[in-house]
């Protein structure tokens, strides 16, 4: 999975999640959640279980602060992370099976 | 490094209070949390300045940490304070198993109940609020029946996806939509209960009427969550490292008072917390995942007669076998002792149409009151109105009188 895909499905969740905002989906990739848009936790929370059921991913303890969420790039660091982990674990295990 | 031991590892750093417990225990290994005593209640509320961790203190007096006050059901309210990313933290792992379980996100649509007037109202616009995506509902405006089409109306239109709720609070409702003869909106696809024991009955009740099975939470206003129904079991959060204290001392398996540790919050450590509750602990082959069994009530929801210990659960399962005997007519039931006179009270209400089966039930009981060897007078009261107990928040199924 490309950095653009996974930014453009970002996107697409965050703005789903703040829809009440009035932020159009070209603005929401430069915009600050917390400032910008008052993430509060319910938000935040929001976020990390829509990312993680949508990316089939689990955000480690010490990176559930807010502060690894106020930016869409920031998400998409945390995600492209977790998902380099899976990948490099899967591949752990095909070697250990071969 | 587990979680515990780097919670333990934490306060043994940068907390003066648990640092004050080391020395003063002679606590050999800081990450071992079985030389650590345990934190009562009253000891909390005592120490819940001296409790906060370094740093935490300033974040209070800049207003920068949450606040929780517990309500005192188990006789002292507390004080709670948390770190917001410590908090996010601790509810995470709840919201990931309503989403996966349930598809139920924080902005869901939910409906909660809670005392916003203390004096019962009959304006609609009076008996709730909306804020974000949550409605909430005045509980003392559930004592009037005359509310019930309203109560219905708001709750329907709302057109909420799940409602949190008391399990007493859920047998309100389901009678309003009976009362008046309306069916839930279908919206709803998910009920959760917490705060008090929920009965087999009231599952039942609440299926036939909502279509779907009630999940059970098991937390506290210290906590946060420390088990979550999946698949009929109370699966232990990974919030919290939960121990029982028996007579032979604390064990982390079996039956005994909850020994609760939390191992989110930083900026007010608990520690080997006393819950107030009874629970067993066990390994669940099923979901191979430590689970509670939590149908023991607190630690008050026992009468000693004689040199026997009666536990509410015990009540609850004679009334749940009489219920089972005759098709769940018994809709709602407590329990009252009155200890001068040694006489247990069971209040029951029936279904509206089966009034006339008040000799049968009575008759039922006795029959397994005496299978259980229950030594003790016992007394049938029927009943039509809302179970209520004032000043509180939760509604106790054991009540004990001393007349």
């Amino acid at each position: 999975m490309t950095t653009e895909t996974i930014k453009q499905e970002v996107i697409e969740l965050v703005s789903e999640l703040f829809e009440d905002k009035g932020f159009g989906v070209d603005i929401i990739e430069y915009i600050d959640l917390i400032d910008d848009l008052g993430m509060d936790s319910i938000t935040f929370i929001s976020i990390v279980v829509e990312v993680e059921a949508h990316f089939n991913i689990e955000v480690p303890d010490d990176m559930l602060l807010l502060e690894n969420f106020k930016c869409v790039a920031d998400i998409v660091s945390v995600i492209e992370n977790e998902l380099s982990k899976k990948s490099e674990g899967s591949e752990v295990k095909e070697n250990v099976e071969t | 490094m587990s979680k515990l031991e780097e919670m333990l590892r934490y306060v043994s750093e940068h907390n003066e209070f648990y640092k004050n417990i080391i020395k003063e225990y002679k606590i050999t290994d800081p990450t071992d949390i079985s030389q650590y005593p345990i934190l009562t209640r009253q000891k909390l509320q005592e120490n819940r300045y001296n409790l906060f961790s370094e740093g935490a203190y300033e974040k209070y007096y800049m207003q920068r940490l949450i606040h929780f006050k517990s309500s005192g059901s188990s006789g002292m309210p507390v004080d709670i304070y948390w770190d917001l990313n410590d908090y996010n933290e601790s509810m995470i792992e709840t919201w990931r198993l309503r989403k996966r379980y349930h598809n139920i996100s924080p902005i869901s649509r939910k409906i909660s109940f809670k005392y916003i007037n203390n004096e019962p109202v009959s304006e609609p616009k009076k008996m709730h609020y909306i804020k974000n995506n949550e409605m909430h509902i005045c509980k003392s405006c559930l004592n009037e029946e005359t509310n019930a089409p309203i109560i219905c109306d708001l709750i329907n239109t709302f057109s909420p996806d799940w409602l949190y709720i008391q399990p007493s609070t859920l047998n309100r409702i389901l009678d309003f939509y009976e009362k008046c003869n309306k069916t839930p909106v279908e919206t709803i696809r998910y009920i959760e209960c917490f705060g008090e024991i929920l009965t087999n009955t009231l599952r039942k009740r609440a299926h036939k009427i909502f279509g779907f099975p009630i999940t059970n939470m098991y937390g506290s206003t210290e906590m946060n969550s420390i088990a979550y129904e999946v698949d009929h079991n109370m699966i232990i959060s990974q919030n919290v490292y939960v121990e029982v204290l028996t007579e032979h001392g604390i064990f982390d398996s079996g039956e005994g008072n909850a020994i609760v540790t939390n191992l989110c919050n930083r900026a007010m450590p608990l520690i080997r917390y006393s819950q107030g509750d009874i629970i067993t602990i066990s390994k669940k082959e099923s979901c191979n995942k430590k689970t509670i069994d939590i149908n023991k009530g607190r630690t008050r929801d026992f009468i000693r007669i004689g040199n026997k210990d009666f536990n509410v659960s015990l009540l609850i399962l004679i009334c749940e076998r009489t219920n089972n005997a005759i098709s769940n007519i018994i809709e709602e039931y407590y329990f009252v002792y009155h200890a001068k006179s040694v006489i247990v009270t069971f209040h029951l209400k029936l279904q509206e149409q089966y009034k006339a089966w008040r000799t049968k039930v009575i008759s039922l009981l006795r029959e397994f009151w005496i299978l259980y060897e229950m030594n003790v007078e016992l007394n049938v009261v029927f009943y039509n109105s809302y179970y209520v107990e004032s000043y509180s928040n939760k509604n106790h199924l054991l009540k004990i009188e001393d007349n």
